[in-house]
């Protein structure tokens, strides 16, 4: 056996090929416009999660005598740099702990209709039938719906709690998840590879499990992080129109919503949670586009054209 | 092996098997009969190779004998057990036994799985064959196998060549120890520097474990190296079958002798240009279904299906109304 | 001296990826004169296809980065933009591809879009357009071609579409043909008609042609000269004849070595050993060397030069080895 094959050995050393996630790290840190968008979205997490905590109490602190407290003043300390709201409550304190709120909202809402969609997707993609029609018109009677009327609706029956709010971001967001993780196993499904596991005697459910899911999973990511900025812009609506989060709950759209009355007096009560709205929502888009063209090779050989210079 | 009166059935027998796709138009369903009315034995040790243009039922045969594709009618032995009438849960154990080795290995391998993830699945899905302690070890026993140092085993599929993947592709294959192997254009996908190294290493494995092989090829000098038997395939049907040797020496069906004249080589370069092209599977109503094609179809061949002859040897057959 | 039709100098393709750079060709020269037909032989990834799309101007830059210069009829191809490029592509060189299914719209019947090429680059009338379409149909080999001009691509047979293209390719008389692999998603009796019908046209029309395949075979019938290419440069050069007569490279010897029809039996073949190399390494040597029988020092360090071999055609190759096949 040996003797037949010595000579024609492929070479051992495979270790030198790169491989293409550190090159993609490396591709990030070149990169700066999706980079400051990474940056952007690590700081709001760490302080959602680690630092609103300590500020809840600040958050709703009124304060009487710093009411409409102009921003950018050092006199009375850093919570009140953004300056003062309506009830002198710092602007601060707010921002950070309305981004907790969004975050775990949005947060959620997306991570529970990902998670489901996912499931659901790679299903009806894999075995179709009658499961998979019953669950495609489903997915477009949801879509048809407009989803922030649907929600209004909604929550105004329901009446508005955070548990509600979750539950009704995450069914309207679900189709997206759910055709997308479809589409995808449609046509994974059809990979020699899947043929490959079924010759082997693999069982569906192994196969959707080994073969199909990793493949979907970046996808779903990538939607994932577009969808989270889609989702915290819809919190922040359904705040700003009184259905959405209470006090001592607070988001930006509920700032933004609170300060609206004062816009004349003290511009910076609207201003600063907008455009708090606007760089998260901006960044997601921005991250969740560079890792589409990432993962995709055809324009991945472009961006690094971009980063080395090539091409002239 | 058995008991000295009683003949050991052939290791794996085809007879009349069949696979007819339904498609349903506006004028009425057309049956498309993309594998019809195959039959044929292969022995351990034994490479049996199917030839023929694409779109001839090649592949879609191989998929039937697996059952990956329900076959519509006929019947597979292996060793004498129907796989046919196997449930699907006693399917997936048969399977065991027949194994594929397919022909793009850059389709094959998961993309996201190790080396020794992609040969140790079969294991994994037939648990009981090695305890889960010695698959690392048995891992590099196959890769050894097939030519492949065990530094391999972590790598991913990425990150070796078109050849290395075919042969871990193969190991992959060897893996539940089959004893025929299905090789669904092993090498085509391959560099042709690469191809030789291939087609070696899968005859001294042949040499090595007897194992059947059923080698599915459109490329005749390939084809001529390695096989013991030949069946030339021509929209779905065997037009012609019988030992190798005898196929290539004196070709019988004229399908048969226009494949061979068409092969490129150094020796002679092809000479005629006719606008030869495969018929449309639908249009063969009655007759022969190489007649429009074929330079010496008569009245005859329109008309009648020709039966099965048999050629100087017993074993080689063809279907042809003439029998020059 | 005369310039001849095409004048491949100095030229090299490099695209940059996440691995690092891929070097797709470097340094490729190529004089070729009116009615000269040449076959490009390589693997899949030896550069043979990319430089027959640079003369077209098919690739982007960026992201790939050219470096060397490609005259047609005199005139520098590389860095010139579509709009002045298409001038050249049709009328002085065209392509035909290995997916004839690419070159085709698949909206419009195969009639329509060749008298709709006619129309615009020739300024053909509509109804000689019409006319000139049936018959180029005819030439390619078309039976009934007036009646199936009015059917849409999907209606033709692999083969059927392929002459399509070629029709198309030679429709505005191109004095080069560049054919990209194109029986190589075929079966074996189309690919031999259709090998018939490019010699044809070329014979007919004197055009110059450029073959690319992967297929020994193929390679020995299509052209007058053969160019043998492996990880991005020219390995071998000269007639046809002479280099299938007396191979001077190890990789061209190997290769033929390997091919099956060489063989009687399975156990005769003679693999190369190894893979072609991963183009985002920089080899200092030969890229053939990690594979060659007669490899040495010298071969790993210092890279041969294309050169005058033993046989009398062009070499790259340190030694003069016996040309035994």
């Amino acid at each position: 056996m040996s003797n037949a094959t010595s000579n024609t050995t492929p070479s051992d050393d495979i270790s030198r090929r790169q491989n293409p996630k550190w090159v993609r790290l490396r591709l990030l840190l070149k990169m700066p416009l999706p980079l400051t968008a990474a940056i952007i979205l690590i700081l709001l997490l760490i302080a959602a999660l680690f630092v609103a905590p300590y500020l809840f109490e600040q958050a709703n602190r009124q304060n009487l005598r710093l009411r409409f407290y102009p921003p950018f003043q050092t006199e009375q300390g850093w919570l009140f740099w953004l300056g003062g709201d309506a009830l002198g409550r710092s602007m601060v304190a707010e921002l950070i702990y309305g981004a907790r709120t969004s975050f775990l909202v949005a947060g959620s809402a997306v991570g529970v209709a990902a998670s489901l969609g996912f499931a659901i997707g790679l299903v009806s993609g894999y075995f179709g039938g009658w499961f998979d029609a019953i669950i495609m018109r489903l997915a477009d009677i949801i879509v048809t719906l407009p989803s922030l009327l649907m929600a209004l609706a909604i929550l105004f029956v329901l009446g508005p709690s955070v548990f509600n709010l979750i539950c009704v971001l995450a069914v309207a967001r679900l189709p997206v998840f759910m055709r997308t993780a479809r589409a995808q196993t449609l046509s994974i499904r059809e990979w020699t590879f899947v043929e490959v596991s079924r010759s082997i005697g693999a069982s569906p459910a192994r196969i959707i499990w080994r073969d199909i899911r990793p493949l979907v999973a970046p996808t779903i990511l990538t939607v994932a992080m577009l969808e989270l900025g889609n989702t915290m812009l819809a919190v922040a609506g359904l705040s700003f129109l009184g259905v959405g989060l209470q006090r001592p709950d607070i988001d930006w759209g509920t700032m933004v919503a609170e300060g609206r009355q004062y816009m004349n007096v003290a511009w910076w009560i609207t201003v600063f949670p907008g455009i708090a709205i606007l760089i998260t929502a901006l960044s997601a888009n921005i991250l969740s586009n560079w890792m589409r063209a990432v993962g995709d090779p055809k324009q991945s050989g472009a961006l690094v054209a971009k980063v080395t210079g090539g091409g002239n | 092996m058995s008991a000295p009166t009683t003949k050991t059935p052939p290791l794996l027998q085809v007879e009349g098997l069949s696979k007819h796709f339904v498609l349903r138009g506006r004028g009425g369903n057309k049956t498309l009969r993309a594998v019809d009315d195959i039959n044929f034995t292969l022995e351990p040790s034994e490479t049996m190779a199917i030839v023929g243009e694409s779109g001839s039922g090649k592949s879609t045969l191989a998929r039937s004998l697996l059952r990956l594709l329900e076959p519509t009618s006929g019947t597979v032995h292996l060793r004498g057990q129907s796989l046919t009438d196997m449930t699907h849960k006693q399917l997936r154990e048969a399977r065991r036994s027949i194994q594929m080795v397919f022909q793009d290995p850059y389709a094959s391998l998961h993309p996201r799985h190790t080396v020794a993830e992609i040969i140790s699945e079969p294991w994994r899905v037939h648990r009981g064959i090695y305890p889960q302690a010695d698959y690392a070890k048995q891992v590099d026993i196959l890769l050894s196998k097939v030519g492949l140092s065990p530094n391999y085993a972590p790598a991913y599929p990425y990150r070796l060549s078109g050849g290395e993947r075919q042969r871990v592709a193969i190991a992959r294959a060897l893996a539940l120890a089959p004893q025929v192997l299905i090789l669904d254009e092993p090498v085509s996908a391959l560099d042709v520097s690469i191809q030789a190294q291939v087609i070696k290493l899968l005859m001294q494995l042949q040499l090595d474990m007897q194992i059947g092989y059923l080698f599915i090829s459109h490329d005749l000098p390939l084809v001529r190296l390695v096989a013991d038997k030949v069946a030339v395939m021509y929209m779905g049907r065997f037009v012609e079958q019988g030992p190798a040797d005898e196929v290539f020496a004196a070709p019988r069906h004229p399908y048969t002798k226009m494949l061979l004249a068409a092969v490129p080589n150094r020796q002679n370069a092809p000479t005629n240009e006719p606008a030869s092209e495969p018929t449309n599977p639908f249009d063969i109503e009655a007759g022969c279904a190489f007649a429009p094609r074929c330079p010496m179809a008569q009245d005859i061949c329109r008309t009648t299906a020709p039966n099965r002859q048999t050629g100087r040897l017993a074993a080689h057959s063809f279907t042809c109304h003439f029998s020059q | 001296m005369v310039t001849p039709l095409l004048d491949i100098r100095d030229f090299s393709v490099t695209f940059p990826s996440l691995g690092g750079d891929i070097r797709a060709v470097r340094g490729i020269n190529l004089q070729l004169g009116e009615g000269e037909s040449v076959a490009v032989l390589g693997e899949s990834g030896s550069g043979k296809s990319v430089t027959s799309r640079a003369i077209l101007g098919l690739i982007d830059v960026p992201p790939a980065r050219l470096e060397g210069s490609i005259l047609f009829d005199g005139v520098e191809v590389l860095g010139r933009s579509d709009k002045e490029l298409a001038a050249i592509r049709g009328r002085g060189v065209s392509m035909v591809f290995q997916d004839a299914l690419d070159g085709l719209n698949p909206v419009y019947t195969v009639g329509d879009q060749i008298s709709e090429l006619l129309r615009v680059r020739a300024h053909m009338s509509r109804k000689t357009a019409k006319a000139e379409a049936i018959s180029l149909m005819q030439q390619v080999g078309i039976p009934a071609a007036a009646q199936r001009a009015k059917d849409y691509p999907h209606q033709f047979s692999g083969g059927m579409r392929q002459r399509i293209c070629i029709a198309m390719a030679v429709a505005l008389k191109p004095k080069l043909l560049i054919a990209d692999e194109p029986t190589t998603a075929l079966d074996v009796t189309v690919q031999a008609e259709i090998l018939q019908l490019i010699a044809r046209l070329q014979r007919e029309a004197n055009m110059a042609l450029i073959f690319v395949t992967h297929d020994l075979g193929v390679a020995h019938n299509i052209a007058e000269n053969l160019m043998v290419m492996y990880a991005g440069v020219v390995m071998e050069f000269g007639p046809t004849n002479a280099v299938f007569g007396a191979p001077a490279h190890p990789y061209t010897q190997a290769l033929m070595r390997s091919h099956p029809s060489e063989a009687t039996h399975w156990s005769d073949l003679q693999p190369i050993a190894g893979s072609p190399p991963d183009k985002t390494e920089r080899l200092a040597g030969c890229p053939f060397s990690p594979r060659c029988p007669h490899s040495t020092d010298r071969c790993t360090k210092e890279e041969p030069a294309l050169r005058r071999g033993p046989a009398g055609h062009q070499v790259r190759c340190h030694f003069d080895l016996d040309a035994q096949i």
